[in-house]
């Protein structure tokens, strides 16, 4: 293609057919997720559900990551509301750190870091399971026992992170506005019923409804990642550990990109 | 081996968990109301709204007993719909109008009841209506005189969809 060019040498016509090769590959990749979550979502009306799976399942995704939640939600309302207090007490605003806590948890904080923190938790998990299951052949197994692997396997976490996250969002949201609201009363000094005041007043159902939709789409996200990534575990233990740390890597960024589109979409 | 039992509790207690959060998120911080019985509809029309924005408050003596439900435009006069709490009783000849929180403050309509003998039904209009203030154009009136004026600002108009007869800036005047 170009010529007489050294086989290690960058010229600018490998650049871009590596950009090219990149971009389809990308495209190819969206393209499979697609057909795999529309595969799945299918499954649910020609009697795929399995109840024990997608309860325990939930078990796990919800009740599991309740630890985590709560205390990255205790840990981000404090930290908000002591950053907060200091902003605003140059303009002797600092009664409104309780809109400024609760604005930012319902709207962003609360869906994305829930999001993160389940992806690091239960994300990597359903990866490592599933790959696992994937390089050991029971995949296969599975398969020749014409056990659909999606309805048992995907469906359940799916479904499972679906109703999980937007709780865990919630919980996220309620425990952070808590928490800074205890600290600023009994540190910061502020005034507890200005506080819960001005959290009620600035607080609209759009504010916590889009957050929770966030939560909705973010737990999609996980699940149909986490699963995908799974299945497609080539290569024994380090492809089972390359699955899992792509899985984490890939839902954080699109949990990441995906939250700035809703929020100029919704917002 | 497997406990399923305690999955399935440990799956009920954060369902449980986490619905108690959602509800309390939803309606004692996000303000969703669940019952749209409690109030009934009124309309009003007002030649400007000012900053008035959706689900503002209504007030009556400076209380809140409503919130705005719509303001859209009608024959270039803003129609504003008011959803008020069924408990309070406003005579026909009820004065709306657009008030701010302090000077600069959030604009609310705030409603004034006369000494008629009977209320306002669901869905009946206000008739008397007075516009939002807007103090550039009062601070422009003061600096270039309102000898010609007649009326102050913010006298109520009678009858009616709000008629304000005083000329738009002050070098309208002769």
């Amino acid at each position: 293609m170009s010529g007489a060019a050294a086989p290690t040498e960058i010229t600018a016509a490998r650049v871009l057919g590596a950009a090219g090769r990149g971009f389809f590959r990308f495209l190819g990749h969206s393209g499979r997720l697609t057909i795999f979550m529309g595969a799945t979502v299918a499954r649910v009306f020609h009697g795929g559900l399995r109840r024990r799976e997608v309860v325990s399942q939930f078990s796990f995704v919800g009740a599991g990551s309740i630890g985590v939640v709560m205390l990255s939600a205790i840990f981000t309302g404090l930290v908000l509301a002591l950053q907060g207090y200091y902003a605003l007490v140059r303009f002797g605003s600092e009664n409104l750190v309780g809109s400024l806590v609760a604005l930012s948890l319902t709207r962003e904080l609360a869906p994305v870091l829930t999001a993160l923190m389940v992806t690091a938790r239960a994300g990597s998990a359903m990866a490592a399971t599933i790959g696992n299951m994937a390089v050991t052949e029971q995949i296969d197994a599975l398969d020749s026992l014409a056990i659909d692997p999606l309805s048992h396997l995907v469906l359940p976490r799916l479904l499972a992170a679906i109703v999980a996250l937007p709780l865990l969002a919630a919980l996220f949201s309620v425990t952070g506005i808590a928490a800074a609201h205890l600290f600023g009363v009994n540190v910061l000094g502020l005034d507890g019923l200005a506080f819960m005041s001005n959290v009620r007043s600035s607080v609209a159902w759009k504010d916590v409804s889009v957050g929770l939709c966030k939560a909705v789409v973010f737990g999609v996200v996980i699940a149909l990642i986490a699963t995908f990534r799974g299945l497609g575990t080539r290569g024994g233990a380090r492809g089972v550990g390359r699955a899992t740390s792509r899985t984490v890597v890939e839902a954080a960024v699109l949990i990441l990109c995906g939250d700035y589109v809703m929020t100029a979409l919704l917002f | 081996m497997f406990d399923y039992k305690r999955a399935e509790i440990a799956a009920g207690a954060f369902l449980v968990m986490g619905l108690a959060a959602l509800a309390y998120l939803s309606l004692s911080i996000g303000g969703l109301k669940l019952r749209s019985r409690d109030s009934y509809r009124l309309r009003a029309r007002f030649s400007n709204v000012g900053d008035l924005k959706l689900r503002a408050p209504v007030k009556v003596a400076g209380v809140t007993i409503g919130s705005v439900e719509t303001i859209r435009l009608a024959d270039y006069y803003a129609e504003v719909e008011l959803a008020v709490d069924r408990s309070v009783q406003l005579p026909t000849d009820t004065i709306a109008s657009i008030a701010t929180a302090g000077l600069l403050g959030e604009a609310h309509v705030s409603l004034s009841p006369g000494a008629a003998d009977r209320n306002l039904a669901a869905g009946a209009r206000i008739t008397r209506t007075e516009p939002a203030l807007n103090v550039a154009d009062l601070l422009g009136r003061y600096a270039f005189g309102n000898a010609n004026q007649g009326a102050p600002a913010g006298a109520p108009d009678s009858g009616s969809p709000d008629s304000e007869r005083r000329p738009a800036s002050p070098r309208e005047n002769r």
